[in-house]
């Protein structure tokens, strides 16, 4: 495996230990299943919102979480004293962030998908994704 | 016996401060030896440490690695040296195992890490989280983790503070084996057992400079009395005397008391090594 994998998987497996990704999934679906209480109409409204909160300001909420952790635990330190470049570092913590939101934003698919149609629903999500 | 590092004129001042932090220092890290650097808190230690492990680079002055310019090596430079930090740095939430597995898979060369964790004693600790682990315990694994990729050379930030006297010994054994296969330790401690057992050389750094460099050997002796104290028992109280060491086999006093009294110690009169930082530094040790 390469040192650049290394750090993704690194990375991943700390937000699944660290419990930023289970947490993410879990605010996700609590909001997808507040949709089964709302009209289409109020659905329609609320959308471009929720994606905003969920996937777009809680992903950063919670990797900034993270990575304080990481500040408090002084692991960057340490990883600074690698083999590796700092420019693979944040490549690691930019790939790791892109799969917190993807996975903030699958749960998300199947109610917009239902109102939205597949289009927009791919255009809205495209677009908001980092 | 080569330089491992070849530091010049050494100046650094971080973007905030007014003033510099490192006063032009110059010295030398031989290959194969424990250099000890000490000094108070303040003193420019741990910035002079971070320059010497690439971790800051907007210095002046010139410093070379096995005759390199430090600053024109590339990340490869981490292969060769192995990095023990002050406070233990770990992922809190990752067992010990697993952060150790993690940190040497980016080396090319690695260590059993199962015969390091045995010989510090935590292997039977291996699946327990970092963070469950006393302060003992995150040193010893700190330890472990310096010593992962087989490093050229080591630096150790108070390397034994906070473990067991049991541990300490351990740990300070595996340092002398380091050293004994020909590595290079860049020592940094206020403990100056650790500095009287384990270094070659060591270098006071006072106010942001360097005012001594010396072993720990001539140290004792510069900064200390030539005189031999006698401690002896006599009736039922004990008593003292104290000869000069110049002469001392021909000095009548210290021969009779030595032939009619009840010795209980002989002791030279050379300093210990904190009375040695405190007239150096001027600080006490803690």
């Amino acid at each position: 495996m390469s040192s650049q994998a290394r750090l993704v998987a690194g990375e991943l497996k700390r937000l699944a230990k660290y419990n930023i990704l289970p947490v993410s999934l879990a605010t996700a679906i609590i909001w997808v299943v507040l949709f089964l209480f709302l009209s289409e109409q109020e659905a329609r409204e609320i959308t471009p919102l929720l994606i905003f909160v969920d996937v777009a300001a809680m992903s950063i909420l919670l990797l900034g979480a993270s990575h304080h952790l990481e500040k408090q635990e002084g692991t960057i330190k340490t990883m600074m004293v690698m083999p590796v470049s700092t420019g693979q570092i944040l490549a690691a913590k930019t790939v790791a962030s892109m799969v917190l939101a993807v996975e903030s934003a699958v749960p998300h698919l199947l109610p917009c998908f239902s109102f939205m149609g597949l289009l927009s629903t791919m255009l809205c999500f495209c677009c908001l994704l980092p | 016996m080569g330089v491992a590092f070849k530091v010049e004129d050494l100046r650094f001042r971080y973007p905030s401060s007014k003033e510099d932090t490192i006063k032009g220092i110059t010295f030398d890290v031989l290959e194969g030896e424990v250099f000890g650097l000490l000094g108070p808190s303040g003193a420019g230690k741990s910035t002079t440490q971070k320059i010497l492990i690439k971790l800051l680079d907007d210095y002046t002055g010139s410093i070379e690695y096995f005759g390199k310019n430090l600053k024109s090596l590339d990340n490869s430079f981490y292969e060769e040296i192995g990095v023990g930090f002050e406070v233990p740095v770990h992922f809190s939430k990752l067992t010990a195992l697993e952060n150790m597995k993690f940190f040497s898979g980016f080396y090319r060369q690695t260590v059993d890490i199962q015969g390091l964790m045995e010989r510090v004693g935590l292997w039977e600790y291996r699946d327990v989280k970092v963070g469950e682990y006393s302060k003992g315990m995150k040193v010893r694994l700190n330890f472990v983790r310096a010593l992962l990729n087989k490093p050229r050379v080591l630096f150790l930030d108070e390397v034994t503070n906070g473990v067991d006297p049991k541990n300490a010994r351990i740990i300070k054994d595996m340092i002398a084996e380091f050293r004994a296969k020909g590595g290079t330790v860049f020592l940094t401690t206020h403990l100056m057992n650790d500095v009287e057992e384990l270094c070659d050389r060591i270098a006071f750094c006072v106010n942001s400079r360097l005012v001594e460099i010396s072993t720990p050997r001539d140290l004792k002796l510069q900064y200390g009395k030539r005189e031999v104290k006698v401690e002896y028992r006599k009736n039922g109280a004990i008593a003292s005397a104290v000869f000069p060491l110049d002469g001392i086999g021909f000095n009548d006093a210290f021969q009779r008391l030595l032939q009619t009294e009840e010795i209980e110690t002989i002791h030279t009169g050379e300093s210990s090594m904190e009375e040695i930082f405190i007239l150096v530094t001027g600080v006490e040790v803690k």
